[in-house]
């Protein structure tokens, strides 16, 4: 499951330059240690955007607000990712299984939540960009991947992190206009929706 | 209690010819020192997906039950060539695991499931992650503790606490009965409020009290207050269906809630509460959730044998779904058709001999209105039936306030509770409620040894809570 965030990364840097034909190079994963029991559940939506909140210092209601107003959490997408609603809507369990619009959701509320607290950072007192806020190499941003796995997953980063990160930079290097936002919001995103964050 | 769970779980189809009773007991007949066997469950996934459809091995056991014959087969020839098509299933190997039906039904695993496999100690862990994936994990333990019931992850520096615990087990205990007290799990609307949302079915627009609907009919807020009183604090889970008082639950300035009991007669609710709260049964003829007005309102409604009723309290707290002929235990003599509702039919009779004396019980305790009209709503009433003459003929006078349950007979509704939270039925149900929960399926094959422990332990301690605290240190919760 750890490596999900190397996947993750990987997929973001194939999707570069989308016009070339060139087949891209792709490192391949290690081997990721198998579930025996093969029982992985999905996080409640509850719990994940909680999750989400104390990993980026955010009050709960502040990591997304559909049209500025709806909490995406408990409103919004509450059905759509694992709440219920017994008393208007009758459904009075999870759903049984993900809806189509559930990744929507899931980065939706990821890049609200990211966003957010890149605003904050940039605008106040940082908390979590800091480091390439101040100056945009490649020692920062592994600060602040060491920190976004640190926070957002509960656990000391590996290098293939790190790396999966990092390489995040330059893949979006050519296309992005405000490439220090977009690297510090892409790779918040990264880590947030990875399965490793999704799923317990 | 061995025959009436094989009864209970082992229905392996619905219609007549294809509903064979039989099967689980023949199947034990054939194989009496297996697991399931021995333990007193077949369950249906034995051979179903869900009945009638069958799962891979089910399918490989009727490839072989009477090869030739015309499908659907008589109850006389599935009885007979059961045994036989068993034995011609035993070598195969129907799930593909790389193990015969044979060896897995004998170890206890699933033939259907490639996941469940009777050698275990075949798996290696890698140590390419952070777990044990070979077996119970407490680190992985104690992450689940606090995601599935603190309602949140535990940070990098409490699992590094944890890590350096002398006592791990111990600190996962910990962490379980503080998590046990988070709002998110025991809290108004927090996961074990909605874990009764499909037994009380709540339904905004006819509720009453705070947030009422348009037509406010009863409120449910009690029957949640209730249900929360009993599943939390070590308190006994039999109250669920045994208990005389009321709860309200209320939540304090600093958010947290509190499950209050407290003793009322149906006047003074009336008094403080108004028409359309007050919980019209009285002390002595209450018997917990049962009797609670939402519940008779929401499920008896206007019928003088209140089936549905019965039929809701068998599913919910006994975990039988008459519906998918579950826990069918046949009356002599029923159903006597008491309300002329031609339930003597032979399609109807399967059922109702066991459902019919199930509802009797209910019978006294007023729903919405009858024929006449809507007086003495949701009360208990010893001449209640006599306001249905008129929609159901002189015969209603005579449906008894007796009535059986799993086999026992009960003279009323109070008894009804009593006998119900002392079966193994109950117990089971209710650890099942909270298993299913935590880990999203039922037990599997290779984990009816755990859960059958929490059953048997239930009946030690009846409290939910401690339950769980075992529950956490089975290998089915714990292996990554």
């Amino acid at each position: 499951m750890r490596h999900s965030i190397l996947l993750a990364a990987l997929v973001v840097a194939a999707c570069k330059g989308g016009g070339d034909d060139a087949p891209q190079k792709v490192t391949p994963l290690p081997d990721a240690a198998a579930s025996r029991v093969e029982r992985v559940l999905p996080k409640p939506g509850e719990v994940w955007g909680r999750d989400l909140a104390a990993a980026l210092a955010l009050d709960e209601f502040e990591i997304c607000l559909e049209l500025g107003t709806e909490d995406c959490i408990r409103e919004a997408h509450r059905i759509t990712l694992g709440g219920m609603e017994a008393e208007r809507l009758g459904v009075d369990q999870p759903l049984e299984n993900a809806l189509v619009s559930a990744p929507i959701a899931v980065d939706r509320v990821a890049i609200s939540a990211c966003g957010e607290r890149f605003e904050r950072d940039r605008d106040g007192i940082p908390v979590l960009f800091g480091p390439v806020l101040d100056t945009d190499s490649p020692q920062a941003r592994q600060v602040v991947s060491e920190n976004l796995v640190r926070r957002l997953l509960s656990r000391q980063p590996t290098q293939a992190d790190i790396d999966a990160l990092e390489g995040l930079h330059g893949a979006i290097g050519s296309a992005s206009s405000d490439l220090v936002r977009d690297w510090s919001v892409g790779a918040c995103v990264i880590v947030a929706t990875s399965t490793e964050a999704l799923f317990y | 209690m061995a025959g009436l769970s094989l009864v209970g779980a082992g229905l392996l189809a619905p219609t007549p010819t294809d509903a064979q009773p039989t099967g689980p007991a023949t199947f034990c007949e054939a194989y009496p020192d297996i697991p399931a066997c021995t333990e007193g469950v077949v369950e249906c996934t034995t051979c179903h997906v869900a009945p009638p459809e069958l799962n891979v091995f089910g399918a490989d056991v009727g490839a072989n039950l009477a090869p030739g014959e015309a499908r659907p087969l008589s109850q006389a020839v599935f009885d007979a060539e059961l045994a036989a098509a068993l034995v011609a299933a035993e070598g195969l190997d129907s799930d593909g695991d790389g193990y015969p039906n044979l060896e897995e039904l004998e170890a206890g695993t699933s033939p259907s499931d490639p996941r469940s496999t009777p050698n275990p100690a075949d798996c290696e862990d890698d140590g390419a992650d952070d777990w044990n994936t070979c077996g119970y994990d407490v680190g992985y333990a104690f992450k689940k503790v606090h995601i599935d019931f603190c309602g949140r992850s535990p940070t990098l520096s409490m699992r590094e606490a944890f890590a350096g615990a002398s006592d791990p087990q111990e600190a996962l205990h910990e962490a379980l009965a503080t998590c046990l007290d988070s709002e998110y799990w025991r809290g108004i609307d927090g996961r074990v409020w909605n874990l009764a949302n499909s037994k009380i079915g709540p339904l905004q627009a006819i509720k009453s009290g705070i947030d009422a609907g348009p037509i406010p009919l009863a409120d449910y807020d009690d029957d949640y207050a209730y249900w929360m009183h009993t599943q939390t604090d070590d308190r006994d889970v039999r109250l669920m269906l045994t208990g005389n008082k009321l709860v309200r639950a209320t939540r304090d300035a600093d958010g947290i809630s509190t499950y209050e009991s407290f003793q009322r007669s149906s006047g003074e609710d009336y008094d403080l509460r108004g028409y359309d709260q007050y919980q019209a049964v009285d002390g002595p003829k209450r018997a917990g959730l049962l009797t609670h007005r939402w519940f008779i309102m929401s499920n008896t409604m206007f019928t003088a044998v209140p089936r549905t009723t019965a039929a809701q309290a068998y599913r919910a707290y006994l975990g039988y779904d008459i519906a998918r002929l579950e826990g069918l235990q046949p009356v002599d003599g029923e159903p006597a058709d008491y309300d002329g509702k031609g339930v003597q039919e032979e399609g109807c009779a399967a059922c109702h001999s066991t459902l019919d004396p199930l509802a009797y019980p209910f019978s006294r305790y007023n729903g919405i209105g009858d024929a006449v009209g809507f007086s003495d709503q949701y009360e208990y009433k010893a001449d209640r039936l006599e306001g249905f003459v008129v929609s159901d003929g002189e015969g209603v006078l005579d449906t008894p306030e007796e009535g059986v349950l799993l086999g026992q007979p009960v003279s009323d509704l109070v008894e009804w509770g009593e006998a119900a939270v002392e079966t193994e039925a109950f117990r089971r149900s209710r650890v099942l409620d909270y298993w299913t929960m935590l880990l999203r399926e039922p037990p599997r094959a290779q984990e009816a040894a755990e859960f059958q422990a929490l059953v048997d332990g239930l009946a030690d301690h009846w409290s939910i809570e401690a339950m769980l605290h075992d529950l956490i240190d089975t290998e089915a919760y714990g292996a990554p």
